[in-house]
């Protein structure tokens, strides 16, 4: 397993930029999850989730427990609820940092949040159909915290940034309580992979906000932990390519939760036939790091993640380094 | 950001490495990005748990630091604390933390217990990193001032002494000479009691002032302790870039007479011999020219000019404000406007008011507020104009010379009856 892909990345050419909101707009918090998407004028537009908690994460030999063990939420202790914003943001083509920022207004179609989880989570950034939009998943408009992605349009110019159209999507057969990370398919409007393994493609009817599978797959895959969703699908090559996530939770030995994510490169060809998937790999070593963003620029990969909730990175990766990676026979 | 991103390098290449994680940390935290800061705190603490405790102890401490700037978060702050005593229970800085947790919410017997504690492990060398410890006297300040709470009033008079004698930051020294006072402690040299300033606020006070000089509708709120800064104005009519001569700076901002001026254009010169004052104006008026000098001894023919529209003269004790009022060549410099701080109500000689008076009217200028004070029984300073310069008009509307005590208040208000 590569523990470390940005050092593989760094000294191969490519770089790494911090993504920074200031924090006297954040009062510090966390940023992360961070999607990329290259518009069709060629700008890096990035969105960057802000949580209203410092995530408190004990790692290695877990010496150094807080209140609530090795993983803790630390979010204000008059306001437990778990708050998202989001800032779209025009990144330097150049360094990648920060050029400019705007949060999403999102007022036009917030009501009194009815559950725990505020805002919309793990945004994916892309355009569909010429229409700017911001997609993830919202928890706070039923009482039992019922998770549904939701596809919002934004209009974003130098003096607004609104949310215009909100259209929550059922699933496409039966209830479930949470439906998240669905990956939009960038070169197929209103098309999603609800699962990468066994492999399912739902069409989305916004006019009626329905869904409904419009491919499956199964690759047999054997492997430890569910592949999740994380990036966009984007074109690459001939087929399509996206960054995947799993999750392995666990107790360690003081029987409190902690976790440990890796991420995978996916890459199909047209017909969604998997021709590679990588082995699991690390950004910078940490055992919480989640995936959000992958575009293609020039000969590089613009990958952008949170590292433990707390802070937020774009790496450009030269795409000739995918051969460098181990795969999965 | 630069140095941000060196430290991300570096950490990329070894992420095992405490200390660059810590001075990732570090970096984020220089920029407000607490919970960043924390994470890679938090790794360095537990990178080094067994190879260097103080530095782990250290890094817990920072991870207390970011949740204490974010707010909101008590008890969460609480736990870091305990965490960096239960890990290293024989540094003092926890103690001090937890013992200003505690005063905060006036529980002054646990906030005394911890003051006591951390002054059991104090003269250790200095931590690696800023955790917001000024020194150990800070822990004795927290004995002296929670004692006084819990009925141990001889102990906390006898702290408080102790303190005066002790170098502390500035705005602390100015606590511990005001309890001295408060308690009837004499110290050698005697201490001068310091006043909260009187403060103006556009809101509260703009409607009364006596007279409402040009930019007057512009002014939020001043600085001075006791007016100065608006009774500068109101003598040159809202006068703007002038030149100023400052003399007892004092704080940059905090009872300041010249940082309203500033606001209005002035330049000037200041002088303090505090060096912890000089180092708050280097930090927060960067652009001011502030000389650390006895101004007893200074030759202000140096400066090359021959009009400054005004002088403050307060330098404590009153011997010394005279001795500097003595310095000054009036035969070479004249001043519109002129402060001169004789603390009459603390000078046991009682002689310098009059000696200060008798200089200034042989120099020509005409004392127009006498005997002004913070209060109604501190009669401190004399205020003086020249007449080639501050209109009969003017004169004639704020002269007021032959009152005791001159309430700063009364004198640059008039409020309806």
């Amino acid at each position: 397993m590569v523990d470390n892909l940005a050092k593989i990345v760094l000294n191969n050419g490519g770089k790494i930029a911090p993504l920074i909101i200031p924090g006297n707009l954040t009062d510090g918090t966390g940023l992360c999850n961070v999607s990329v998407f290259i518009d069709t004028n060629g700008e890096i537009l990035a969105n960057i989730r802000h949580v209203h908690y410092s995530l408190y994460h004990s790692e290695f030999n877990q010496k150094f427990y807080c209140k609530w063990g090795c993983l803790a939420y630390l979010n204000p202790e008059d306001d437990i609820s778990l708050k998202t914003g989001n800032y779209l943001c025009k990144l330097n083509p150049k360094t990648l940092e920060v050029d400019s920022y705007q949060k999403i207004d999102t007022s036009n179609h917030d009501i009194p949040p009815v559950w725990d989880f505020h805002g919309l989570e793990d945004v994916r950034v892309f355009r569909w159909d010429d229409i700017f939009y911001v997609c993830g998943v919202r928890r706070d408009v039923k009482p039992d915290g019922e998770g549904r992605m939701e596809l919002c349009e934004v209009n974003w110019n130098k003096d607004n940034c609104v949310e215009v159209t909100r259209d929550r999507i059922e699933p496409p057969s039966g209830h479930t309580y949470l439906e998240k990370n669905w990956m939009p398919v960038l070169d197929m409007p209103y098309h999603f992979v609800r699962w990468a393994d066994p492999l399912e493609v739902v069409k989305v009817d916004p006019k009626t906000k329905s869904s409904e599978i419009v491919i499956s797959k199964d690759y047999n895959l054997s492997l430890p932990l569910g592949l999740r969703g994380s990036s966009q699908v984007i074109p690459f090559s001939k087929g399509r390519i996206c960054i995947t996530h799993e999750c392995n939770f666990f107790h360690h030995p003081g029987h409190h939760k902690d976790a440990q994510y890796y991420h995978r490169f996916m890459i199909w060809d047209e017909d969604w036939n998997l021709l590679r998937l990588s082995k699991p790999f690390k950004f910078m070593a940490a055992q919480i790091e989640f995936n959000t963003g992958l575009a293609i620029k020039d000969n590089n990969f613009i990958i952008t993640f949170g590292y433990q909730d707390n802070a937020a990175y774009a790496l450009e990766m030269p795409i000739n380094l995918l051969d460098s990676l181990e795969w999965e026979d | 950001m630069g140095r941000l991103k060196k430290y991300l390098h570096d950490y990329i290449q070894n992420p095992l490495d405490p200390y660059i994680n810590a001075s990732l940390g570090e970096e984020y935290e220089n920029i407000g990005q607490g919970a960043a800061a924390l994470s890679y705190f938090l790794r360095a603490a537990e990178l080094t748990y067994e190879s260097d405790p103080e530095f782990a102890y250290c890094c817990i401490l920072k991870t207390w630091l970011q949740l204490h700037r974010t707010g909101r978060r008590p008890n969460y702050e609480n736990e870091q604390l305990q965490t960096a005593i239960s890990f290293l229970p024989t540094r003092p800085e926890a103690y001090l933390h937890l013992s200003l947790q505690h005063s905060a919410k006036e529980e002054w017997k646990p906030s005394y217990m911890y003051a006591c504690l951390g002054l059991e492990y104090i003269n250790k060398n200095p931590l690696p990193y800023n955790v917001e410890y000024p020194g150990d006297y800070m822990l004795l300040f927290q004995k002296a001032y929670t004692s006084w709470y819990i009925g141990q009033r001889e102990e906390s008079k006898k702290l408080w002494t102790e303190l005066y004698y002790i170098d502390t930051l500035p705005h602390h020294k100015d606590i511990i000479k005001s309890n001295l006072i408060n308690f009837g402690i004499e110290i050698n040299p005697t201490p001068t009691a310091w006043h909260e300033p009187l403060t103006y606020t556009f809101e509260d006070d703009h409607q009364f002032l006596k007279h409402k000089f040009t930019g007057a509708s512009l002014i939020d709120k001043n600085y001075s302790q006791c007016y100065q800064d608006l009774f500068v104005l109101t003598a040159l009519e809202g006068k703007r870039n002038g030149i100023y001569l400052e003399v007892g700076a004092g704080q940059p901002f905090y009872g300041n007479n010249t940082a309203l001026l500033k606001e209005f254009g002035w330049q000037g010169i200041s002088f303090d011999v505090d060096e912890s004052l000089i180092q708050m104006w280097r930090e927060q008026r960067p652009d001011d020219f502030i000389i650390n000098q006895d101004a007893t001894r200074f030759d202000f023919t140096l400066s090359g000019v021959d009009h400054i529209d005004y002088l403050q003269l307060d330098i404590d004790p009153p011997a010394n404000t005279f001795k500097v009022l003595e310095n000054i060549p009036f035969d070479k410099i004249s001043f519109s406007v002129i402060t001169y701080e004789h603390d009459y109500y603390v000078d046991d000689t009682k002689s310098y008011r009059d000696k200060s008076r008798k200089i200034l009217e042989e120099n020509g200028y005409i004392l127009i507020a006498g005997n002004i004070s913070p209060d109604l029984n501190s009669p401190y300073e004399d205020w003086w104009v020249n007449p080639k310069y501050i209109s009969e008009a003017t004169i004639n509307k704020m002269k007021n010379i032959n009152q005791e005590v001159l309430f700063a208040k009364d004198y640059m208000f008039k409020y309806l009856s």
